[in-house]
């Protein structure tokens, strides 16, 4: 206790001593966890790995034992799993036709080719498309680029204002780097320099991709972003614009008598990123049954995807998802204490706490933990998942997931009875996080996280000082309670197809309510990656206008998860015909975002 | 869920929630951004995941690189190796060993843990040199007492000496009030003065007839630290008498106490010995965090320096006052002042690139000290290895506790160490929320004392008075009075921009002439 005359000058130091020593727990936390210190948690980083290791001290400090067994056979508290690639970008030069050009302001050199040396002659390829409206192409036939480096202009076919000729005002999908750099590299350059073209109406026109950026190679040659000033100084003054409106006619290659020669270095680092678990031992015959309570500890770092604010501020992740995985830690300190203190003879299933990496990627670490599991997924009784458990309002906790199995729904409300809480129950699966993996394995789940969504979501405004930690204890309470009941049934839970339980579900979502029309045919319906493949687009429709592409997978709608079909009608059912959307999509396994203005329903395809 | 109302939430939230779900969100909205930062520095820094903050650690290393990446962000500049490097690296007393050990007086060898032993105080060496009493090697005692006379009296010599210091036939202190021991029967000042008059091995004995319990002991004492460059030996009183029943002198160690009880002088006893010692040192390193501010025009070659050391006791290694083996999180000492370092970096940035053209200012340094627990070791590192000559340095800031300001109590030391200090205090007393109580004594030992030493004028910020937590497991971060914390940098905000700013130097004052 402090002294009277401290407390009443020391505020926060009196409401943490009301508050009790959960709560001060919590706070610690959900401090250190969403401090800057920490890199926004984002998997690959200096602070990544120290959010790792903070969860194994603490799950140690719990008292329980390392969560698996490496390939020797080893106790182990990680589980690694592939996760991308980091690339290092060295020393990089570009010279041609007596100039030198500075790295960084003339040009980048990008992560989506390979690092190398070339020279040779230069030819221009155009916008480098394969195909476009009308028979357009940037390639004749048996266009061969062996030993030149290939020029090629970014976006695609613009009038005389610089705006797209195919796109009614937007650019669309061929204008992407990675379609062009694969088709350009199918020609075999010994080289590719994408340009900025004069003269387009696109405000990132002066400007050049980060170094490095794009993880995903699209050629096995070295690919540069350079201004058209420096493309035109290695082409001795050549007239870009000129050169942009023979291509705009869809005018053939261009070869030049110049030469260029360049060299970059980078090292592409396989990313390894790893899940932290901890295993509390369970008791007697259910000792081999297994409770998994898991919450995802990565987050969006400076936002370099899956922002709805955009890359280069940090991203703290206090809610999404610094407040689940201090839950977790909470737990496992609790659910020992729990056990160790059971009757003789008791019996009780293992639990198993995971700090799950790679969520913000697509469920990566769930994912590969159900494709790899460590103990049988047969066994496994139940999987709660934590996503945003932080910003609880007005005391509401929604938990998805009670149709999964039989009489889940009872035991929830029964010990849910006990808590300060309210607990509400979602239509459908209540959201896309890491107990999605675990539902399609048919593993019965709960997912604990905030009823009532907040706009801080996936922005720098994530902070931890906004968080409830009041009510976050306490769903950390009422999850001590749950996670004891299912860990001590005699009868485990059985998994259910939950929709067939839920007539109030997603399902209900009626098109006759839909104003407007996305203009796009999904793919498979219930395929096991996140998101919804697109496997065509309606011509001239809202996906098509906007660039989205037959191959694309929609990962996010305004900054959200889309988790299934219908899960992303019910996000669509609620704009009208003009309104434009932040769309995430997955192209050549990266992430981008397209804005998509809706066209209203009863117009389409007229 | 559409957006429009999502954005609504928040407003809502202030109206429709219970009372204590939104105390902290509230609390923080309320006292705004500075309270929140003290809060989370602290409450990182002081998280049982840094294992207590001991140098040397990996919860240290995660403590450096806290306070560096701040550094950083503030927009400072690397302080050390020519501006290339944050870190200074700080070499730290690690554990000692003894390893092979030898001593022959004549026929005499010494039994190891037996009848001899060898003092970790000494260093590792081999000498074989003539015996040389040097009674209590007592440099200056009352009444004009010592045991030298001023010359290189040992030189050359294995020094035997005394324990302890002039006693009556008792046994008992002939100096100490009450029958305590005063300071000269301490080990150091004795190996000291024996080695500063040319000793080149030194045999500590207990003198025998003495009233201590630790009297049958080997003395070899349970110093890990260096504290002489000649090896140190450690005999029993029995052991000196079978040593002198080989030497012609003829007398026994109770002779030749009688004789150092009344005066000093050195006695040489004619007798070759043969000391070997070979102690083996672990070396560990610490790092001080510095990053520096410059200045402006002609200011900018002199230096103020902020600091507050970043260590603490880990697990209570040393210096706990509840014992080992629980975690000190040390959160008001120093995660208090160590915050508030950080957090003074972060406004002076601004500050000091908003002056006017032309505005003359010294150049800041921030420093997070290492190693003050264990006595000081980052900020002596300092001061005998400064960026700039150390007498460009025209003020010390030190922070070390100021997390649990009770009663708005400050107090600040060191005002009487620089001209002008003192009247300014009273002005900024006059605009802060604290009470400042800016006393003349030096009576708290923290990283400004090395800076003293060196003649750098320097204040002390610590609250007052000190808590019952201090040194304990109890020093957790919830208990610290953040707002009061603040107004704490807000006060030294002030100071250092005074101190950068004035057009002359605080001159230092001697404060040993104040007492």
């Amino acid at each position: 206790m402090l002294g009277a005359q401290q407390a009443t000058e020391a505020p926060l130091a009196r409401a943490l001593d009301d508050l009790g020593t959960d709560v001060q727990r919590y706070h610690e936390h959900i401090v250190t966890l969403a401090s800057p210190f920490l890199d926004g948690r984002l998997p690959g980083t200096d602070g990544m790995e120290l959010a790792k290791d903070y969860c194994q001290f603490w799950l140690s400090e719990a008292g329980v034992a390392p969560g698996f067994v490496d390939a020797s056979g080893a106790a182990n508290w990680r589980q690694a799993f592939p996760l991308g690639a980091s690339i290092d970008m060295g020393a990089s030069s570009v010279s041609g036709n007596g100039h030198q050009l500075a790295s960084g302001t003339d040009y980048q050199p990008l992560g989506l080719g390979s690092g190398g040396s070339a020279s040779g002659q230069t030819v221009w390829v155009g916008y480098g498309i394969e195909e476009g409206p009308e028979g357009y192409t940037s390639f004749p036939s048996q266009l061969d680029l062996s030993g030149k480096v290939a020029f090629v202009f970014r976006f695609e076919p613009m009038n005389d204002a610089g705006s797209s000729l195919w796109g009614n005002g937007r650019w669309t999908g061929a204008a992407g780097f990675g379609g062009k750099i694969a088709a350009v590299a199918e020609r075999n350059p010994a080289a590719i320099v994408i340009v900025n073209p004069p003269g387009a109406d696109d405000p990132r026109v002066d400007q050049l991709m980060a170094a490095g950026q794009g993880g995903n190679q699209a050629a096995e040659v070295p690919v540069l972003h350079m201004t058209h000033q420096a493309a035109s100084q290695l082409h001795a003054g050549m007239d870009l614009l000129a050169l942009r409106q023979h291509f705009d006619h869809g005018g053939d290659p261009v070869s030049t008598e110049n030469s260029v020669s360049l060299a970059v270095e980078m090292t592409r680092t396989p990313l390894i990123a790893e899940n932290v678990g901890g295993m509390l031992r369970g008791k007697g015959k259910l000792a081999d049954e297994l409770v998994i309570i898991g919450a995802h500890l990565d987050h969006l770092g400076m936002g370099d995807f899956g922002s709805r604010s955009g890359p280069g501020e940090l991203h703290p992740g206090a809610d999404d998802n610094a407040s689940g995985s201090a839950a977790i830690l909470m737990l496992a300190d609790k659910l020992k204490a729990s056990y160790d203190s059971m009757p003789e003879g008791a019996e009780a299933r293992s639990i198993l706490f995971i700090l799950f990496s790679g969520e913000e990627s697509g469920l990566n670490g769930s994912r590969y933990y159900v494709n790899n599991p460590p103990y049988p997924l047969e066994n496994t009784a139940l999987m709660i998942n934590f996503d945003m458990i932080g910003r609880i309002q007005n005391r509401r906790l929604q938990i998805g997931g009670t149709a999964s199995a039989p009489e889940l729904l009872e035991m929830v409300q029964a010990q849910g009875a006990k808590s300060e809480l309210e607990i509400v129950i979602p239509d459908g699966r209540g959201g896309g996080s890491d107990h999605l993996p675990f539902m399609q394995k048919k593993v019965p789940y709960l997912f604990g996280a905030i009823a009532d969504f907040h706009d801080d979501y996936h922005t720098p405004r994530d902070v931890a000082s906004k968080i409830n930690r009041v009510d976050a204890t306490r769903t950390v309470h009422l999850f001590r309670d749950i996670a004891y009941a299912a860990a001590t049934a005699a009868q485990a839970y059985r998994y259910q197809e939950p929709v067939a339980q839920n007539a109030g579900g997603p399902r209900s979502v009626s098109l006759g309510e839909m104003k407007v029309r996305f203009g796009a045919m999904p793919g498979n319906y219930e395929d096991s990656e996140p998101g919804i493949a697109i496997a065509g687009v309606t011509p001239g429709g809202s996906a098509e206008l906007a660039g989205i592409q037959a191959g694309d997978r929609l990962l996010r709608w305004e900054g959200q998860k889309i988790v299934g079909v219908m899960e992303w009608m019910e996000f669509m059912v609620k704009h009208k015909p003009g309104d434009i959307v932040k769309v995430g999509v997955v192209r050549d396994g990266e992430e981008i975002t397209i804005d998509v203005k809706l066209q209203a329903r009863d117009t389409e395809g007229k | 869920m559409l957006l429009s109302t999502l954005i609504l939430a928040p407003a809502a939230l202030a109206f429709a929630q219970e009372p204590d779900s939104g105390t902290l969100p509230r609390l923080y909205a309320e006292h705004g951004d500075a309270v929140r930062k003290m809060d989370e520095h602290i409450t990182f820094l002081s998280n049982a995941y840094l294992g207590g903050r001991l140098p040397g650690t990996p919860g240290m290393h995660i403590t450096e690189r806290y306070v560096e990446e701040h550094f950083i962000a503030a927009g400072l500049e690397p302080a050390f190796d020519n501006g290339s490097s944050f870190r200074q690296s700080v070499p730290l007393p690690g554990a000692r060993a003894l390893g092979e050990h030898s001593l022959t007086v004549g026929s005499w060898t010494g039994q190891s843990g037996k009848n001899f032993g060898i003092s970790l105080s000494g260093s590792s060496g081999e000498v074989t040199a003539e015996l040389a009493f040097a009674g209590y090697s007592v440099n200056e005692g009352p009444n004009g007492y010592s045991s030298y006379s001023g010359g290189n009296d040992l030189e050359g010599k294995i020094a035997v000496i005394f324990r302890f210091e002039p006693m009556d036939e008792t046994g008992r202190t002939i100096w100490g009030e009450n029958g305590r021991w005063t300071n000269a029967a301490g080990f150091t000042p004795k190996l000291q003065a024996a080695e500063a008059q040319g000793a080149v091995g030194i045999i500590l004995v207990n003198p025998p007839g003495v009233d201590d319990p630790r009297a049958g002991e080997i003395p070899t004492g349970r110093q890990n630290r260096q504290r002489v460059s000649i090896p140190v030996a450690a005999v029993t009183t029995t052991a000196l008498d079978r040593m002198l029943e080989a030497s012609r002198l003829n007398t026994t160690s109770m002779q030749l106490r009688a004789g150092a009880d009344k005066e000093g002088g050195v006695i040489n006893l004619g007798m070759q010995a043969s000391l070997k010692a070979v102690i083996s040192q672990e070396q560990r390193t610490a790092d001080n965090v510095g990053g520096l501010l410059r200045g402006r025009g002609a200011l900018a070659d002199e230096i103020v320096v902020v600091g507050g050391h970043i260590d603490h006791l880990g697990m209570g290694v040393y210096g706990s006052r509840r014992g080992r083996g629980e975690l000190h999180p040390g959160a008001d000492d120093n995660a208090s002042g160590t915050a508030a370092v950080i957090m003074l970096a972060d406004r002076l940035v601004p500050w000091m690139n908003s002056l006017p053209e032309g505005t003359p200012a010294r150049s800041i340094l921030f420093l997070g000290l290492n190693a003050e627990e264990a006595g000081l070791d980052g900020a002596r590192h300092y001061v005998d290895n400064p960026i700039r000559p150390i007498e460009t340095h025209t003020l010390m800031i030190n922070f070390d506790m100021i997390g649990r300001v009770a009663n708005k109590r400050l107090q600040i030391l060191g005002s009487q160490t620089g001209e002008g200090l003192k009247e300014w205090l009273t002005e900024l007393d006059a605009q802060s929320p604290l009470e400042l109580n800016a006393h003349n004594r030096l009576n708290l030992g923290s990283d400004h004392i090395p800076f003293i030493g060196k003649q750098v004028p320097a204040l002390f910020a610590i609250i007052d008075p000190l808590h019952a937590d201090y040194h304990t497991p109890d020093d957790v971060a919830w208990k610290i009075n953040r707002v009061d914390a603040v107004h704490v940098v807000d006060l030294f905000e002030a100071i250092l921009q005074g101190g950068a700013l004035r057009p002359e130097r605080h001159t230092f004052l001697d404060p040993r002439a104040s007492r």
